[in-house]
């Protein structure tokens, strides 16, 4: 293919000369007709599964939804919609697409060190980078999600009627009746999902090593694998999370993991992942994202709830931070600042210095009022993404917007 | 040798028929006079009947290419589609403040009242920061919580203000009803097109006064000022347009008469002429409504046309009478003799006329083929009018003394112009004339090359740029986050399956095709609400800001969609394309992206698929007949697309015409002259013309479009006329045994005078247009006053220069003898 062009653009050479109209023009065309006599003898006429659509190419993906943005050592990757991952050496100044197997929305991507990196997203997808954030390739998708999830009910219906049948105490076998009849439920519905082909949607990644990693999201969807995504395992079961509320984000605390979810869910586990323990919060919103800035644990969500612990979250007080916009993501730079980004163009920062105990609050909203999804840390400043794409704020620039 | 220039100056050289049918048709009218008077008097009062039956026509689709396959489509779902088309925009503004004033409440509030009872207003549509129906929401705790954005407590106070504010904020509404500046809002007004008491469709025009006097003339001010825009306004805008065209006509009728009898200075030879040509008028509209064709605003510009081919053919009869009486005829001989000098010039410069506007019958729009037909039976009528009756007329009234000096004078006079133009008729200066034409063409077709198909300004392009509508419609684009420019794709599927996740995907997938191409803006459809509408039912998570494949979700995401997004049984949805403008460039690449994903997109099934219902389809797919639900992209709508698809046929079109065109007035010259020195000498000169006018055409930023493409016919189709008359003139004074030399200047100071005044008459009938405020018929105008003025210039410039190389006098005086010998033909 690229000699072919090669030869094409050295005669397109010869072609502009005889052309007396838009040589650049008639040149491009003859592209654009190669470009579609040869795709389309290689790409499948009629319209494909998003999970087996490669991205296209495009030159806006950093101008359009953009939903998480993360760190693969010095490199900047985000992703967004249409399977975009976009990635960028020059903190936010320019940025190259990566080349993704799939369409859908992905929704967060977390490198385990500046190589090896996942990003996962909607219709279950969870996608692999071994070469920090250029390739992409399908490790797991909502068809096998649902499968396992099928599994997982099956096995545990068997579990409990085995139980059932085990059970002399009339409390208990009454007690199994309620958990086999939920059971059976949740069996039912994943089996309606494999039917219908409805897929949930991953919400976050986090990997703690090359290994060992972790996709949460929609109806309490909890998944881990330690063979670096060859086989992941439905470990929703663990939680303590009987009304599959959905599981925002696990943030890893110190040496503490945290998942907070819908309407005020938080649990915590204090033992990597052994076992797991319901917090409870004066609030029962719902929660997008917990950070660590200092000792102190912060937990966000709708309406610009913020609460903070200082004791590892067994306590937890709200922090007023004066922004009814909801927040649903949050980052910690270098210097312990953290940003709260969410609805309507919503920048919360927190600043904690050494005197007083609260911290100092300043919100900045960006002009246009689209929603932000994600931030990073970028020099002194930020970079934020969301609806609107990838936008750099320096430190000059949001000291001017907040008035200083 | 006065006998004998006499003799072959008014006998017809040339005939149409055979040599003894002309002086029979002579005959046979001026014998019968009372009668072929008393006949034509009485077609003229039907006429005059059918002319009160005509009526304006105002429906938009004479005026798109119907038979294209992207208007095919629309009318498809014309009817699914038209919601929204009927609706104006009112943008109150306060200048120089922003709205969140008590004053600018009050006032918007009192103007929101004012349209609601408006006659044709769809009340419960209407939308402003006034409507109930304009509402903030947020998600909270417990979910959705919401109320209208002026509170019911509202009071004018600061704190009630400061409320406003805030809700407008949460309301979603910046860039849609309230400016991105907050110096302005809307009232989105929808119009009921048919009264449902009366089933009468509503009057655009009425409604656009009602709205000007109700809304602007009432609440317009220094601190408010008023913006309105809307496909009805526009209509409404363009009907005052049209109407004020009848002045236009009035303006030209006395332009006309002034240079009439400052031409021939006799009151009867103005009068006659002039009311001859009304009657062409009267006939030719008269015939259009007994035939059942209406005005529309193209063809209301045909009158025009007539009137001013009439006078100038009228007037070379005048000037024909004028010559004969004063060689002593009396009214009825000198009729005769101009009859019998000018009636095959005459007929034969009208027939290539008519047949000049035939051609346009090739262009598949309405209204050009309207205006074809219209200009064609218009110009058919002057042959009658001007041709026939006029010279009777003028047997019985005669010249007046006066004219008939003033025509004796005039050629007997030998004004320099004519000397110095005449000399052109030599060798000496004809290559000089002849190389500048051939370097004007050069540098015309050079210039030309960069014309543009299209149109190629901002705005509505029916109107002028300085225009109100199109100044409001500048204010909308600007302040809101909206482009009038919109190309419409429909996505087809069977019954009830729009919203599946395989259309709605494919869709999503389209809109993000389109958005990365040069010159959109932004998409809208159905994926755009149930994207929102998931992310909203999410706790506003930016997360699910995407298509569920969750059928039960699509379904409920989509249960408020507003209904131009999809069809009653969701078998259609249309994606919205919004462009930065309608430029051609710019739609050429819309389309063809849009083109492009189709090829590659649709599904390649039998047609009774789409819109065919569920049990169809899965039935088919149980058979294995199809995979999977059908979809199918279809082009196009909005106005971007109509135009997109009207410029492809006036593309296709445009070099058939200018070839049918000159193949029509080649073959007409060619059988009367019977010699193709000629027909060249005729030609070229026109040739000339035709590029010079494209050149003309971008140096005005004036693209080839539906209103411009006529006037290359009809400045072929008029402009052959003024060679007509001088070859026919020329050719008989060469074989009257003058030099070439002397018989032009021969020719000028006979027919001269008449042709430049024909050339002037035709460029004042059309140059008034210029005026006109619909931009089209002011191009139309601009282009048809040049080519009009330049094809006469070209006629008494480069005719004779070009005579002087092509024509053998020797050979022509050699050819009429051999054909007529000695005697002159039918005495």
């Amino acid at each position: 293919m690229r000699s072919v062009l090669e030869c094409l653009s050295r005669k397109g050479s010869g072609l502009s000369l005889l052309s007396t109209q838009n040589p650049v023009r008639r040149l491009s065309g003859i592209f654009v007709a190669l470009a579609i006599s040869l795709s389309s003898s290689t790409v499948l006429a009629g319209w494909t599964d998003p999970l087996d659509t490669p991205a296209a190419a495009t030159e806006k993906a950093h101008q359009t939804l953009l939903l998480d943005v993360t760190r693969a050592g010095d490199r900047l990757v985000a992703v967004g919609a249409y399977g975009h991952v976009i990635y960028s050496d020059d903190n936010g100044q320019s940025w190259k697409q990566g080349k993704v197997p799939v369409t859908v929305t992905l929704t967060a991507v977390d490198f385990a060190d500046a190589q090896y990196g996942w990003a996962v997203g909607h219709d279950g997808i969870i996608l692999a980078s071994q070469d920090g954030g250029l390739s992409w390739n399908k490790q797991f998708d909502g068809y096998l999600a649902n499968e396992a999830l099928v599994a997982a009910a099956e096995k545990r219906t068997r579990e409990l009627e085995q139980q059932q049948t085990e059970a002399t105490d009339p409390q208990l076998q009454e007690d199994l009746d309620y958990q086999l009849e939920d059971a059976l439920m949740a069996l039912d519905d994943a089996r309606y999902d494999v039917e219908q082909g409805s897929t949930k949607p991953f919400l976050d990644v986090l990997f703690l090593s090359r290994n060992d990693g972790f996709a949460l999201g929609a109806y309490g969807m909890l998944f881990r694998t330690r063979d670096g995504g060859k086989s992941w395992h439905d470990i929703a079961a663990d939680l303590p999370n009987p009304d599959k509320m959905h599981l925002s984000q696990l943030a890893v605390l110190g040496d503490d993991w945290l998942i907070v979810g819908e309407m005020g869910l938080v649990i915590r586990s204090r033992d990597y992942g052994q076992s797991w323990e319901r917090l409870e919060l004066p609030y029962d919103g719902s929660l997008f994202g917990a950070v660590q800035s200092g000792q102190d644990w912060l937990v966000f969500g709708l309406r610009g709830n913020v609460f903070t612990s200082s004791d590892h979250g067994d306590s937890w007080r709200q922090l007023p931070t004066g922004s009814e916009q909801t927040l649903l993501s949050g980052s910690v730079a270098r210097n312990g600042a953290v940003a709260l980004v969410g609805n309507a163009g919503t920048l919360v920062t927190l600043e904690r210095d050494n005197v007083s105990s609260t911290p100092l609050i300043r919100i900045m909203t960006l002009e246009g009022r689209s929603g932000l999804a994600a931030g990073a840390a970028v020099g002194d400043g930020w970079l934020v993404v969301g609806e609107a794409g990838a936008r750099a704020i320096s430190a000059s620039e949001f000291k001017q917007s907040v008035g200083e | 040798m006065a006998e004998q220039k006499h003799h072959y100056s008014t006998e017809p050289e040339h005939y149409i028929l055979s040599p003894e049918t002309e002086p029979f048709l002579e005959r046979v009218l001026f014998n019968n006079r009372q009668v072929v008077v008393a006949i034509l008097a009485l077609l003229t009062l039907v006429f005059a009947w059918g002319m009160t039956q005509i009526r304006l026509d105002s429906s938009i689709e004479k005026y798109i290419p119907l038979q294209h396959e992207y208007v095919q489509n629309y009318l498809v779902h014309k009817d699914d589609l038209n919601s929204g088309i009927a609706n104006i925009k009112i943008a109150v503004e306060a200048s120089g403040g922003d709205i969140f004033t008590r004053e600018y409440m009050e006032t918007l509030s009192k103007i929101n009242d004012e349209v609601f009872f408006i006659p044709g207003v769809d009340r419960s549509g209407m939308q402003s920061l006034w409507t109930p129906n304009t509402r903030w929401t947020e998600v909270t705790e417990e979910g959705f919580q919401g109320g209208p954005v002026i509170p019911s407590t509202y009071d004018g106070g600061e704190h009630s203000l400061q409320q406003v504010r805030e809700n407008v904020l949460k309301s979603g509404q910046v860039g849609r009803l309230v400016a991105n500046n907050f110096s302005s809002s809307i009232i989105d007004v929808p119009l009921i097109e048919r009264d449902p008491q009366t089933g009468e469709k509503l009057n655009y025009q009425a409604f656009s006064h009602e709205v000007e006097k109700r809304v602007r003339d009432q609440y317009g001010s220094d601190s408010i000022r008023i913006y309105v825009t809307g496909t009805p306004k526009k209509l409404g805008d363009l009907l005052d347009g049209a109407v004020s065209i009848g002045y236009f006509f009035l303006a030209a009728i006395g332009m006309t008469a002034i240079l009439l009898f400052w031409y021939s200075r006799c009151i009867r030879g103005t009068i006659v002429p002039i009311v001859a040509s009304l009657v062409a008028v009267v006939w030719q509209l008269g015939a259009l409504a007994l035939m059942g064709f209406s005005i529309d605003l193209y063809s209301v510009l045909v009158p025009f046309l007539v009137f001013a081919i009439g006078i100038s053919h009228g007037v070379q009869i005048i000037n024909g009478i004028a010559i004969e009486s004063g060689k002593g005829a009396n009214e009825l001989q000198a009729s005769r003799h101009a009859f019998r000098g000018l009636y095959v010039p005459g007929m034969l410069a009208l027939l290539s006329d008519a047949m000049g506007f035939l051609t346009l019958l090739f262009i598949d729009i309405g209204v050009i083929q309207e205006l074809a037909i219209a200009a064609s039976v218009g110009v058919a009528m002057i042959i009658i009018t001007n041709l026939v009756l006029l010279p009777i007329a003028m047997s019985w009234l005669g010249i007046s003394r006066s004219g008939v000096v003033h025509a004796e004078r005039s050629e007997q006079s030998d004004p320099v112009h004519w000397r110095v133009l005449s000399g052109f008729a030599s060798r000496k200066a004809a290559p000089a004339v002849i190389l500048l034409a051939v370097a004007l063409g050069g540098f015309g077709y050079h210039y030309s090359q960069d014309l543009k198909i299209g149109d190629l300004d901002k705005g509505a392009p029916e109107l002028r740029a300085d225009s109100r509508y199109n100044l409001d419609n500048d204010f909308m684009v600007s302040n809101y986050s909206t482009s009038s420019d919109v190309l419409v794709v429909m996505v087809e599927t069977p019954v009830e399956m729009c919203n599946s996740f395989k259309a709605m995907d494919i869709m999503d997938r389209f809109m993000w095709h389109m958005e990365n191409q040069p010159g959109v803006q932004s998409t809208v459809s159905l994926v755009t609400v149930s994207r929102l509408v998931t992310k909203a039912m999410n706790e506003g998570n930016l997360n699910w800001y995407a298509l569920s494949r969750n059928q039960t979700i699509l379904n409920t995401s989509i249960q408020r969609a507003p209904g131009s997004l999809l069809n009653s049984n969701c078998s259609m949805a249309p994606v919205v394309i919004y462009l930065n403008d309608h430029k051609a460039e710019t739609l050429q690449t819309a389309v063809e992206a849009a083109e492009l994903f189709k090829s590659r997109y649709d599904d390649q099934v039998d047609d009774m698929y789409f819109g065919a219902k569920a049990e169809i389809i899965d039935a088919a797919i149980a058979d294995g007949k199809l995979d999977s639900v059908p979809v199918r992209l279809q082009l196009a709508s909005g106005n971007a697309g109509i135009e997109a698809a009207t410029n492809q046929v006036i593309e296709a079109s445009q070099d058939t015409m200018l070839i049918f065109v000159y193949v029509v007035v080649f073959s007409l010259c060619l059988l009367t002259f019977r010699s193709l020195a000629a027909v060249a000498c005729i030609l070229l000169p026109l040739a000339l013309t035709s590029i010079l006018g494209q050149a003309l055409m971008t140096a005005l930023g004036i693209g080839v479009k539906v209103a411009t493409l006529p006037v290359i016919a009809l400045g072929v189709g008029i402009g052959v006329d003024y060679g007509i008359y001088i070859y026919n003139r020329l050719e008989a004074m060469i074989i009257a045994g003058y030099d070439l030399k002397e018989a032009y200047w021969r020719t000028l100071r006979s027919t001269g005078k008449a042709v430049s005044f024909t050339g002037v008459t035709l460029a004042i009938g059309v140059a008034t247009w210029i005026f006109s405020p619909i931009k089209f018929q002011a191009d139309m105008g601009i282009l048809l006053t040049f080519m009009f003025l330049w094809n006469m210039l070209g006629a008494l410039v480069l005719l004779p220069a070009l005579a002087s190389f092509l024509l053998n006098p020797e050979a022509i005086r050699r050819r009429h003898d051999k054909r007529h010998g000695e005697v002159p033909p039918a005495a």
